[in-house]
Order: structure tokens, then sequence, then C-alpha cells
């Protein structure tokens, strides 16, 4: 009975080292389930019995106590959330008795701490009797400390799991919905160190965007250094200055060769840089955890190529994007046993514009290709080659005649503008774009006529507008009956089909041109190329699809409008709540003053 | 009586008090000049509309501490100097009540005086197409802000009994806050990444972007509980004496 009162006097002291006593007992028995658990959360019930039976006529703090109680479950709640979540990440799914015993765990030692600080918190803060002046000082001395440790430990649970909205137009420091799902299903070791002091006009930013990052897949790291003041890191990376980030693979067994292989840096120093970060960076973490496709371009029929001679005929651009998005460029030639076959490391193969026919050998190979399964990306010029020999299985057919609008873009009436896509695939998001942005351009533009048929899947991505025609004898003019206006179909898909699976094997373009640097970054057209060939290689997680983040445009206003904001808001707006507010004081001050 | 009840009577006494005072108004005309003036500029001179209003909530932060530190230094000092503070604590009310009653209040005046700059933010949208959720970050930082520095100061109001003493001591607390994030950056880690947590700035600038995110508010609420709790201390000790 002694001990006991003893411990009422003095129970703030008591139960603060009992506490931690506690917390020792539960790092050293750390891989034990229950004695420490129940032990914990016993003692937390009991100093919480005691603070209420010690404060049981004051009915006010007791209804406080109990709305702590409901208070620490829910923090427990949320905590055991979170140690899930982080199991989840780390080991895949847990089997489902785990589970309940973790939850279960979880709460019984969040509650027990919390209630312990509670309790410690009311009894030490608000004693019964009227103390002295020394354990008044050393209660609230006491109570200052576990109101702190607590505050503390609720900014550590914030920072650890900082939630975030982000309240901007298109989430500008966030990832984006398709951006979260993609960096969700890594399921490798990644760091991204980055380089931003605090005073850099982007430090901010890359921190929230970094954030949302390592919540969404907690086997990403992120730090933010300085690589003028940390040098160390910074020559560990290789950075000699601030504004990159560094992005590795944390591949323990890997060589210092692979090492080298593992390891992708981008430079983001200016707002504009930023508005493509989350596209660069998912590029070079799909570039870190996925396994390079081989992408074969024909050659020697007079194509487009990626390294072409001519400046005014190269698709450097569209390489770039190619190799920003994991693929490798190679040529199909007989360097790589062509035309005995398509490697059979080809992914898929692209045939940009050929101007004269495939030998018979070729055909064949291609063809062969096409029935093991093959994929090939199309651009075709209205005078070249028309790949009958593939399109015909498919029940497709490139119109040579001219394809001509009213509104095309002049001088050339065949230089067409789509802004109408189907809505499905790749060009979904386009249709939810803005009219000004949402168009592509296809300049010496032919058609596709489709025939049904049997065991084939044929979809149109890109029609035309309504007013275009077909130009059949090429005077520029449309001449009804024959050149009816209607839609024409500038881009379509073709594979073969079963009752429950379709399998994508050629998407074609009519316009080659389209392809061309000088071309490629109007409007839509290297969103199309590109997430034209992942949607073909069945990757639509694949990045480029993801737009850039909002384009910051100066606000101009009429001089009118500048007018009513400076007089309205900068003169008379505050001169009216003053000079309103002195004469109501000054007339009805008295008459208040007498009233109160 | 419940708990409630006279802390609302007392913040409601202590709001009357605020509107029947001129510094008051003084001090909204000056938020509204500042925001007013800031808005006018910030449009024609940054880059965009998102820029303009980060900058307006810069500006506006600053403000919202000048008024929460003018706001709080009379909140216990006054009642010293006119002698009430006596007559309240034999009223039948403990310290908590007292510290949430006269809290609450200037919370309601800080809250009014962000309303008083609607009709200016209101402007912006329709005019100059700003983001309405950028907005309703930006005040929620700027009240938390306002708050926190109201809160410090009220501690120090506790203290003295001369309101211009707690305006000084809060003020100098606050801009020790607010140092703290700038001379972060020269301060090598780990102590580094400890100031910047206490930063009173760094902890603002997510909400003038538009971002509002959970640690911030958790940071802003930590300080003005924290400080509240040093109040109602300094209560206590002046009871026992």
């Amino acid at each position: 009975m002694q001990i006991l009162n003893k411990v009422r006097q003095n129970i703030p002291l008591f139960s603060l080292f009992s506490l931690i006593l506690l917390i020792v007992i539960r790092q050293f028995f750390h891989d034990v389930l229950y004695p420490p658990m129940v032990l914990i959360f016993a003692y937390s019930l009991a100093l919480f019995y005691l603070a209420l039976t010690l404060r049981e006529r004051e009915k006010k703090l007791n209804s406080l106590f109990f709305l702590a109680f409901v208070f620490t479950f829910l923090i427990s709640y949320f905590l055991q959330n979170e140690n899930l979540w982080l199991y989840q990440t780390r080991e895949g799914s847990l089997r489902e008795e785990n589970t309940t015993i973790l939850v279960f765990r979880t709460i019984m030692y969040a509650s027990g701490y919390i209630l312990v600080l509670y309790s410690l918190a009311l009894l030490g803060s608000n004693p019964r009797q009227q103390p002295s002046h020394s354990q008044f000082l050393r209660n609230r001395v006491l109570a200052l400390t576990v109101f702190l440790s607590f505050l503390i430990a609720l900014n550590f649970a914030a920072k650890k799991r900082p939630i975030m909205w982000d309240a901007t137009f298109m989430g500008q420091f966030q990832l984006s919905a398709e951006g979260k799902k993609y960096i969700s299903e890594v399921r490798e070791k990644l760091s991204i160190t980055a380089f931003y002091p605090f005073f850099h006009e982007l430090h901010r930013e890359i921190s929230i965007f970094l954030n949302d990052i390592a919540q969404t897949n907690n086997l990403i790291e992120v730090s933010l250094h300085d690589a003028l003041r940390e040098r160390e890191i910074a020559l560990e990376k290789k950075v000699d200055r601030n504004g990159w980030l560094v992005i590795e693979k944390k591949d323990a067994q890997a060589t210092e060769v692979d090492k080298y292989s593992q390891v992708r840096k981008i430079s983001v120093t200016t707002k504009d840089d930023f508005r493509h970060l989350e596209a660069d960076l998912l590029s070079a973490i799909q570039a870190l955890t996925s396994q390079r496709k081989n992408i074969y371009f024909t050659v020697n029929h007079g194509e487009i190529l990626p390294d072409g001679n001519i400046r005014e005929e190269k698709l450097s651009i569209f390489k770039e994007q190619l190799i920003k998005n994991n693929y490798e460029v190679k040529y199909l030639n007989a360097k790589v046993g062509f035309p005995e076959k398509v490697p059979d490391d080809a992914a898929a193969v692209i045939i940009s514009g050929p101007r004269t026919a495939f030998s018979p050998a070729e055909q064949k190979a291609l063809v062969n290709y096409f029935d093991r399964g093959g994929k090939f990306l199309i651009f075709l010029r209205r005078h070249g080659e028309d790949l009958s020999f593939l399109f015909r299985k498919l029940g497709l057919r490139m119109e040579h005649a001219p394809a001509r609008s009213e509104v095309a873009l002049k001088p050339k009436s065949n230089n067409l503008i789509a802004e109408r896509y189907a809505e499905e695939g790749f060009t979904r998001r386009l249709i939810q774009m803005s009219e000004a942005e949402k168009f592509s351009f296809f300049p010496d533009c032919g058609s596709f006529t489709i025939e049904a048929k049997e065991g084939i899947f044929q979809k149109t991505f890109i029609f035309s507008d309504s007013r275009s025609f077909v130009d059949y004898n090429n005077n520029g003019k449309q001449d009804p009956p024959r050149e009816s206006l209607q839609s024409l179909n500038i881009a379509v898909a073709a594979g073969s089909k079963t009752e429950n699976q379709e399998r994508r094997s050629v998407l074609a373009f009519a316009s080659a041109d389209f392809l061309l640097d000088k071309y490629i970054k109007m409007g839509q057209n290297l969103y199309l190329a590109i997430g034209g060939l992942n949607w073909l290689l069945e990757d639509e997680r694949l990045i480029y699809a993801l737009e850039p983040k909002l384009e910051e445009k100066p606000v101009s206003l009429s001089p009118r409008q500048d007018d009513f904001l400076f007089y309205s808001f900068v003169i008379i707006w505050p001169m009216l709540l003053l000079g309103g507010s002195f004469l109501i004081l000054k007339i009805l001050s008295p008459k208040i003053t007498r009233e109160t | 009586m419940s708990f409630w009840f006279p802390v609302f009577e007392l913040s409601r006494r202590d709001m009357g008090d605020f509107f029947r005072s001129m510094s008051t108004y003084v001090i909204f005309s000056f938020v509204i000049f500042l925001f007013g003036i800031s808005a006018w500029y910030a449009l024609k001179q940054q880059a965009s509309i998102f820029r303009a209003v980060q900058f307006i909530f810069y500006v506006l932060s600053g403000a919202m501490m000048v008024s929460g530190v003018l706001l709080a230094m009379r909140l216990i000092a006054e009642e010293r100097q006119e002698g009430t503070i006596e007559l309240l604590l034999t009223f039948p009310i403990n310290e908590l009540q007292i510290v949430l009653g006269k809290f609450t209040a200037v919370k309601w005046i800080l809250l009014f005086e962000l309303a008083l700059t609607l009709p200016i933010s209101l402007s912006l949208v329709f005019l100059a197409k700003a983001n309405l959720g950028q907005l309703l970050s930006g005040y929620l930082g700027a009240l938390l802000i306002g708050l926190s520095a109201a809160a410090v100061t009220f501690f120090y109001s506790a203290w003295t009994r001369y309101q211009l003493l707690a305006a000084l001591a809060g003020g100098a607390n606050v801009i020790f806050f607010l140092l703290l994030g700038y001379f972060s950056p020269y301060i090598d880690p780990p102590l580094k990444q400890v100031l910047r947590e206490f930063s009173f700035y760094v902890h603002f600038m997510n909400f003038e972007k538009g971002v509002i995110s959970l640690p911030d508010v958790v940071f802003y609420i930590s300080i003005i509980s924290f400080y509240l709790f040093l109040t109602r201390l300094a209560l206590e000790s002046r009871r026992l004496a």
C-alpha cells in the first residue's frame, strides 16, 4: 500500500522512467511478438485507469481523457496503415494471418505509447492537490517534456509520411496519375540524388516532386544536396554543379562496369526544364529498370533514316526519343542476317517511307516475321512502295492519290491537319486536349482504304476533317461525284483476331514526311509516332505519353483592368475601411463605452 | 457549465475589445493595402499568374505575422496593465480556458482580416484566371503563420504588463524562427536540416506554391499548441505566486 501511495504521489516521474524502460525492453525483444506488446499495452491501460480514478471528480477532464483515447486509436490506425503499406511494398502481399497479427501488434504498441504520453501530460500538468513550489516546478517541467515529446513524435510521423495535396492546375509539382501508376510498379531499388541548394529557384519544386515519388514507392530513395557545400557526395555522383538529378540502380552485386551503366543523369536548371521533368525522370527510371528493346529500321529502299546524310531528310529527333524510351535503334541489313530472316530480338520493324520495292527474298523474310508475331510501324509516301505484299493480308490499301482538304495547311492542299482521333489506345488522351493543342500535321498525305477480312481486326486511329477528299485525277480540285467530301483514314492499325484476343501487328501512317525533323515537333506528331510504337508493342506504360506540365504565360491586363485593381484595392478599399471605422468609432465611441 | 462556454464568452468579450479599438482597423487597412499593392505589382512584374499569386502570398505571410504579433501583444499584457487580470483569475474558469478563449478571439480576428482581402483574390480569379486551389492553399498558410506569430507573442504577453515589450519579444522570437531558415543553407548537415525544420518561412513555401502538406500543417499546429501550453504554464505560475 505504501508503495502504491508513493507511486501515486510521484506518478509523472515514475511513469516517464518506466516508459523509457519499456521502450528499451521493446528494443531488446525486437523479434518476440507478444510479451512486450501485452506488457506495454497493459501498462498503459493501468496508467490510464489511474489517471481516471485520480480525476474522477473532474468530469470534464474525464471526457477529455476519453477524447484523447479515441484520438490515440486514430493515430494508431494511421501508423499501422503505414506499417502495413511498407510491408506490402517491400515484401509483396502478406499472407492474411500475418496481416492480422501485424495490424493488431502495431495498434497495441502505438496505443500503448501514446496513452502513456497522454496520461503523463494530463496528470503532470494538473495535479489534484495544491502542490508546493518545487512539486509544481517538477510537474510542469515533466509535463512540458512529455508534451514536447508528443509534438516531436507527431511532427516526425507527419514527416515520415508527408501527405500532400497539390492544389495547382494539373498538379504541377506531383506525379500524374499515369506516372504514379508506373512508379508504383517499379520493383527494383533506386536512388535519386538531386543537387539543389536551398536558395535554388527549383529547390522547392524538386523537393515536392521527389517526395511524391518516394511516397509512391518506398523502394525509391530520394535525397537533396548542395553540390558546392557537400563536395563528397557531389564527387561520388560525378556532379560538378547544382541543377542535376542522378538516378541510380542499387544493385549490390553489380560490378564496376555494370554500375557505370546503372546511372542516369538529368539536368533541370530552368522552369521550362521542370515542365518536362516527369517524362524525363520516368524515362530514366524505365531505362534503368527494364530491358532495352531492339527496333530495326529497313534500309536500301530510299527510306528516310535516323542518321540520313541529307539534313532535310533526317529522323534524328525521332531516334533521340526512341532512345529515351529505352529502344535500341538498329538497321535491318546483311550484318544482322537480313534478308534471310528478321532477327529474333527485333521488338518491331520500322519502315519509314520506302521509295522502291522490296525484293522477293526481303518480302518473304518480312512476311515470315509477321507470321511469327512480328510488329511493324509503317510510314508510307504517296509516291513510294505501298507494301501490298503485307497489307493485302490485312485488308488495307494505301491510296496513292493525294488526300486534300479545304482546311489544309497552305500552300499545299494535301498538307493535312488532323484533329479527329479514335477514342482508344494511344490517341485517347489527345481527345481531351484543347483544340489548339491536339492537332497533328501530315505533309503530302495519302490515305488508306479498309476492307473487312475474316480473322483480322482493323482500326482507324486518325481521321482527316470531314471536308477532305481523295484527288484521284490530281488536279487540285474536288470533282464530284467520285471525289466526294469525307473523313479519310490517315493512320490505321491491323492484326490478327481470335475470339478473346487481338494481336497488334501493324500501325501504318499515310505520310512519312511527318516524321522528319522539321515537322515532327509540330502539334502531336512526335507523340503519335512514339505513342503509336508503344501501343503496338503493348507497352503503354511507356512514358512518352506524359505531357509536359502547364506552361507559364505572362498575365496581360487591359489598362482599365489595371486601373481598377490599383484604385479599388490599393487606395479605395483600405481607405474606406480606415475612414469608415474612424468615423464610426469617433461618433459611436462614447455610446459604446457607456454600454460596455 | 460546459468547458467551452467560458471560452466562448471570453473570446466574445475580447473580440468586442478588438473591434472597438482603432488600432485593429489600422492593422486591417495595412494588410489590405499590402495585399492590394503586391497583387497590382505582381501582375505587372511576375512571369505568370502562378508566380504572381506566389509573390502575393509571400507578402501576405509577412503581413499576417506582423498583425499576429500586434494583435496578440495586448491579450494578457493589457489585462495586467489595467489590473483586470486579478478579476479574471477569480472567475470560475481555469487557465486553459483563459488561454483558449483569448486565442480564439485572435483567431477570429485574423480570419476576418483574411476575409477582407477576398475581393482582391476574387478579382485575381476573374481578371487573371488565378487558380482557386493555390489561393485556398495560400490563405490556409497565411492563417497558420499568422496564428503561430500570435501564439508566440501571446506567451510573452503573459509575462509582462507592457504591450510594447510583449510585441518586441514576440517579434524577435518570430524573426529568430524566420532567420533559422535563411541561415540554414550556410550550416553543415545534420544541423542544417534540424534548423530548417524550425523555420516559419520554409514551412510556408509549399502553401504559397499551392501545395498543402501535412508536415507543414502539423508544424504550425505544433508551434501554436506549444506556445499556448507555455502561456498556460505562465498563467498558472502567476496564480501560484
